[in-house]
């Protein structure tokens, strides 16, 4: 008897602390920087080099390193890279903790961020300085931060809607023509939904996505943002967007908000891949994973349309920036400008990330493209002509907006707001985002 | 041993011979203290460069608009008005999380001395059971089982299919708003082998005359079960709910990888830690998610304080000091 009590009673101070110590550990909210790249006595270089994409944009991504590494045999090139929400957290940690790598790849979202906090190099003239001459000068523009060029883009995407035409033979509904407009998609949705017997959805639902009511604002004549940074739309706008989703939802044509949810888990995981839904928004430089992640055959669509407008436009689909405290600048500067110009690293690199930058290499690689490429490449020829003007680079704080409106979308999905309460919230709490 | 030895509570000292008395066995004392914070030394680094630097630091953060990339405005306590006045996620978060203590916590102490008292008998193979349950606590916390658990709840996961071939609907839980906070407390449930453990460790330590006097009084199972064993096991009973109401206010990992980090859907999983979280990575503000931290160890601070304060009523020492 005394032994059990002595031996509880003996335990509690170092229980008390134990206690103390669970709960401090919790608070330990440190940065933690990862390491620099080193260099050998031999003079070899060692450049980091990340960025963000799936298994399929990884391949080719390596692929295109290794020929560089072949041509600079004094250079080593060590990648990593993870899913976009996961990337930007983790690059955000390194650039305040000082350990960035040395070439990393950005979101346009994030420019303004990293522009204004001087964690990026000039790469128009000083060490890193980059030769852009073959790329449109306009759409290298997209990587301008006052008169400094503080990213060059990887990639030129344009809005999409990605269809699985095996799918639709079988269940008997013939594929959307270009031109098409959202009643169109109404329609199309229902009819897949019918003829599915309610299994299949005709589209993943539109209304998560914060690119796809981009173009919808643009087709209305308004934008997301206005020049100052600023909401460039009305709590009125959004609702008209939402309601149409709602609708679309609720007649079946539109995904159920249990899956429209896996949208964001990428191609691998999303509701065209698990053949819920036979249509989806996306980048076309995502067409590759879709591809990989599909055993049906893919095309892809231009957006729906208003009076024949579409709102696509030539999006960098990601940029690629030299980091200021880089060790080496000219040599990830060298590595940059391979990426961007060189016609063997357009060829490697094919269309994981949209057309390739270089116009000359573009053409080359148009040329004699294959496969998923070719259906790339040829989208973005067709669908030249109509293209909106690309807006200027997005304020600090769009990439918040992103989550957000996935998640009011998903609370008026999952019925548990209306579309305008969901809309009011997302007002109040985008000005909030856009003012920090 | 003398009167004096018996109000000892410290351990017996080893004998020492030869010991000199008086000034000689103070310094020989404080050199054997000496010696031990020499030892100690690399752990009060530690603690200084590694928890205590970083805490304070964090404290001075939560009341600065710090964004991770830009310097650190001091902004009073702007973050905390923020929090209880115009944050309706915090509120939700706050919730969520006290769900997720509220059911987890009993249910799997509930389990964890259940099948202690299976286990608490003289068998063949005992250590293997013993073994075998408490595995999944040393798996629980990692990654890898919550992404398991994450494809065994999903549509087309192996519950949702075993489910349906005994006819129930098929659900994709990770992706309802109705069970996606239930399949994480399951698998807080799952993992009951700690506090099974000390709960065997306890059962082990109430003597066996005390079940042998009951025995004669005529008590059944559940008279030996509430007489005997729930008093006296009162302390560890209190000391496992405790820790474990305090480590499931700090639970993150499970809701961030079955949520893929959105606390989705619909923020039905936002478990505190992992709003927490966004504030600082996703949203870039450290300030703010400094002060979310601060406020959570106030609330498990006062928690645990209630805690010991209401112990006193039901938790048995048997020393005869026990209120």
């Amino acid at each position: 008897m005394k032994t059990t009590v002595a031996t509880v009673r003996r335990t509690r101070p170092l229980h008390a602390a134990a206690v103390a110590t669970a709960v401090l550990a919790s608070l330990g909210l440190s940065a933690c920087s990862g390491g620099g790249s080193g260099d050998s006595a031999d003079g070899t270089v060692h450049l980091s080099f990340s960025w963000w994409g799936d298994a399929t944009r990884a391949k080719s991504t390596e692929a295109a390193i290794k020929v560089f590494e072949k041509a600079h045999p004094k250079i080593k090139v060590s990648t990593t890279y993870a899913q976009f929400g996961p990337y930007n957290q983790k690059l955000a940690t390194q650039m305040a903790g000082g350990g960035a790598p040395d070439l990393i790849q950005i979101d346009w979202g994030n420019q303004s961020q990293y522009a204004q906090s001087n964690t990026l190099m000039d790469l128009s003239s000083g060490p890193a300085k980059v030769d852009f001459s073959g790329l449109d000068p306009k759409f290298a523009g997209s990587g301008k931060s006052g008169d400094k060029q503080v990213a060059l883009p990887f990639g030129q995407a344009t809005q999409s809607v990605v269809v699985d035409v095996t799918k639709l033979k079988s269940l008997g509904v013939p594929v959307p023509k270009p031109g098409w407009t959202w009643n169109d998609v109404a329609s199309f949705g229902k009819a897949v939904h019918d003829k599915s017997h309610g299994k299949v959805s005709g589209i993943t639902d539109p209304g998560i996505t914060w690119a796809a009511f981009q173009s919808w604002l643009d087709q209305r004549g308004t934008s997301l943002y206005t020049k100052d940074g600023e909401l460039g739309f009305t709590q009125a706008d959004l609702e008209g967007f939402w309601n149409f989703c709602d609708a679309l939802r609720k007649s079946g044509a539109a995904t159920p908000a249990n899956q429209t949810t896996t949208f964001s888990n990428g191609p691998a995981e999303d509701p065209l891949a698990k053949g819920t839904t036979v249509a989806e928004w996306d980048y076309d430089s995502i067409y590759a994973s879709h591809a990989a992640a599909n055993k049906d055959q893919l095309a892809l669509l231009p957006l729906p349309s208003v009076n024949g407008k579409t709102g696509m436009y030539a999006k960098p689909s990601m940029l690629l920036s030299v980091y200021a405290g880089s060790k080496h600048p000219k040599e990830a500067a060298e590595l940059l400008g391979f990426l961007i110009n060189d016609p063997k690293a357009a060829k490697a690199l094919g269309t994981s990330r949209g057309m390739f930058p270089n116009l000359k290499a573009r053409a080359s690689q148009a040329a004699d493209a294959t496969g998923g490429d070719k259906v790339v490449s040829d989208f973005e020829k067709a669908n030249q002509a109509g293209l909106s003007p690309t807006p200027t680079a997005p304020p600090k704080g769009d990439g918040q907006l992103i989550t957000l409106m996935q998640r009011e979308y998903g609370s008026i999905s999952f019925g548990q707001e209306s579309v305008k309460a969901g809309a009011k919230d997302f007002m109040t709490q985008a000005k909030q985002a856009l003012a920090k | 041993m003398s009167s004096t030895a018996k109000l000892d509570v410290r351990p017996p000292r080893p004998p020492t011979a030869g010991r000199a008395p008086g000034r000689a066995k103070n310094s020989r004392g404080f050199a054997d203290r000496t010696a031990g914070y020499v030892f100690l030394l690399p752990w009060f680094a530690g603690l200084a460069v590694f928890t205590v630097g970083p805490l304070l630091y964090s404290l001075y953060l939560s009341f600065t608009d710090y964004s991770l990339l830009q310097s650190p405005h001091w902004v009073g306590l702007a973050n905390f008005r923020e929090m209880f006045t115009s944050d309706p996620r915090f509120f939700h978060a706050a919730r969520v999380t006290l769900v997720y203590v509220v059911v987890s916590v009993p249910v799997k102490l509930a389990l964890a001395l259940g099948v202690a008292l299976l286990l608490n008998r003289r068998r063949r193979g005992i250590g293997v059971y013993r073994s075998l349950f408490y595995l999944p606590s040393l798996l629980g916390t990692s990654v890898a089982v919550a992404l398991v658990w994450r494809s065994l709840f999903a549509q087309g996961g192996a519950v949702s299919d075993g489910l349906s071939s005994i006819g129930l609907p098929k659900t994709d839980f990770i992706n309802s708003t109705t069970w996606a906070l239930p399949a994480i407390i399951l698998l807080a449930c799952w993992q009951f082998g700690a506090p099974m453990v000390i709960f065997l460790a306890g059962l082990k330590q109430i003597p066996s005359e005390l079940y042998d006097a009951v025995d004669v009084d005529g008590a059944g199972k559940w008279g030996r079960f509430r007489h005997i064993t729930l008093p006296l096991l009162s302390p560890v009973i209190f000391f496992n709910v405790l820790l474990e109401t305090i480590n499931s206010f700090q639970a993150f990992t499970p809701s961030f990888i079955i949520s893929n980090g959105t606390g989705g859907p619909a923020d039905s999983t936002l478990f505190y830690t992992l709003y927490l979280y966004q504030r600082g990575f996703t949203d870039f503000r450290f300030g703010y998610a400094s002060a979310m931290a601060w406020v959570l160890l106030a609330a498990v601070a006062i928690l645990t304080a209630l805690m010991f304060r209401v112990s006193r009523v039901w938790v048995f020492y048997g020393d005869g000091d026990n209120r």
